[in-house]
């Protein structure tokens, strides 16, 4: 299957989000995913960047990569940063249920992620630190043929 | 992020736009907080401009919502929330929490 894939590099602040929005919403344009498939990816991907700026790297810096790829009708988003081991299952899921006055402060990000997206999958190596993939099924609508896909298998 | 915000009789209104992410959100919390500081805690949020939020954008709401509401002193009130921005507001169960409003006139005739 032919693959769409483009990768920005940032070096890990907030004043980087920006960017990696633009970067997502540049790629959404291309790959032809429409409004709010486009807005639900800009989402997931602000949180997961979120969280690696402030957690993985705890707002001191540290750079990491964005990977948009088109997968036939998929557009799956990679987020691989070096910081501290990320895991989620030590953020409990917030009760939204709750009212606000008795619901602790945070657990928010890592929530609208999982719901924007189909698949949410945290991994972590030694050798390669925190990998994040996130896939959204059934948005792309323009053929990746029709973009020169880079041919980076690393 | 576009902030103006307007001192009506009976409370602040904020007129708010563009994309709130977590670059420019501390700045919306500070805005906030100064408006509070300034003895108002009666505010309405205008957010038909807005064209992005994220949980950071959610935090500062969250956050002057309930200094606004402590002690009864008043209230954050919403209003021309887009379909985006709706749909991020119901997913983390903030729709019902917040009262919120069609149309501006709405939200400040509710002061």
């Amino acid at each position: 299957m032919s693959v769409l894939k483009h990768e920005l590099r940032v070096a890990g602040h907030l004043s980087d989000l920006p960017l990696v929005m633009d970067f997502v919403a540049e790629m959404c344009h291309q790959a032809g995913v429409a409004s709010p498939a486009a807005f639900d990816l800009q989402l997931a991907t602000e949180e997961a960047c979120s969280n690696v700026i402030q957690h993985a790297y705890g707002g001191a810096g540290g750079e990491f990569t964005v990977s948009f790829e088109v997968r036939g009708p998929d557009v799956a988003i990679i987020v691989r940063d070096r910081g501290r081991r990320f895991d989620p299952d030590a953020i409990p899921e917030p009760d939204v249920t709750v009212p606000l006055e008795e619901r602790p402060v945070g657990g928010l990000g890592l929530y609208l992620m999982r719901q924007s997206v189909d698949e949410v999958r945290f991994d972590f190596s030694a050798e390669n630190g925190n990998t994040l993939v996130m896939v959204k099924h059934n948005v792309a609508t323009i053929s990746p043929a029709l973009e020169p896909a880079e041919q980076d298998d690393a | 992020m576009e902030l103006s915000t307007v001192d009506m009789k009976r409370c602040t209104l904020v007129r708010l736009g563009g994309r709130i992410d977590g670059s420019v959100a501390p700045e919306l919390g500070s805005k906030l907080r100064a408006i509070m500081d300034s003895g108002r805690y009666k505010i309405v949020i205008n957010m038909a401009d807005v064209t992005y939020a994220s949980s950071a954008c959610l935090r500062e709401l969250i956050n002057a919502w309930k200094g606004c509401r402590r002690w009864n002193r008043g209230d954050l009130r919403l209003a021309e929330i887009p379909p985006n921005i709706d749909k991020v507001l119901d997913l983390t169960g903030l729709k019902t929490q917040f009262m919120s409003f069609a149309t501006e006139a709405e939200a400040v005739g509710s002061f």
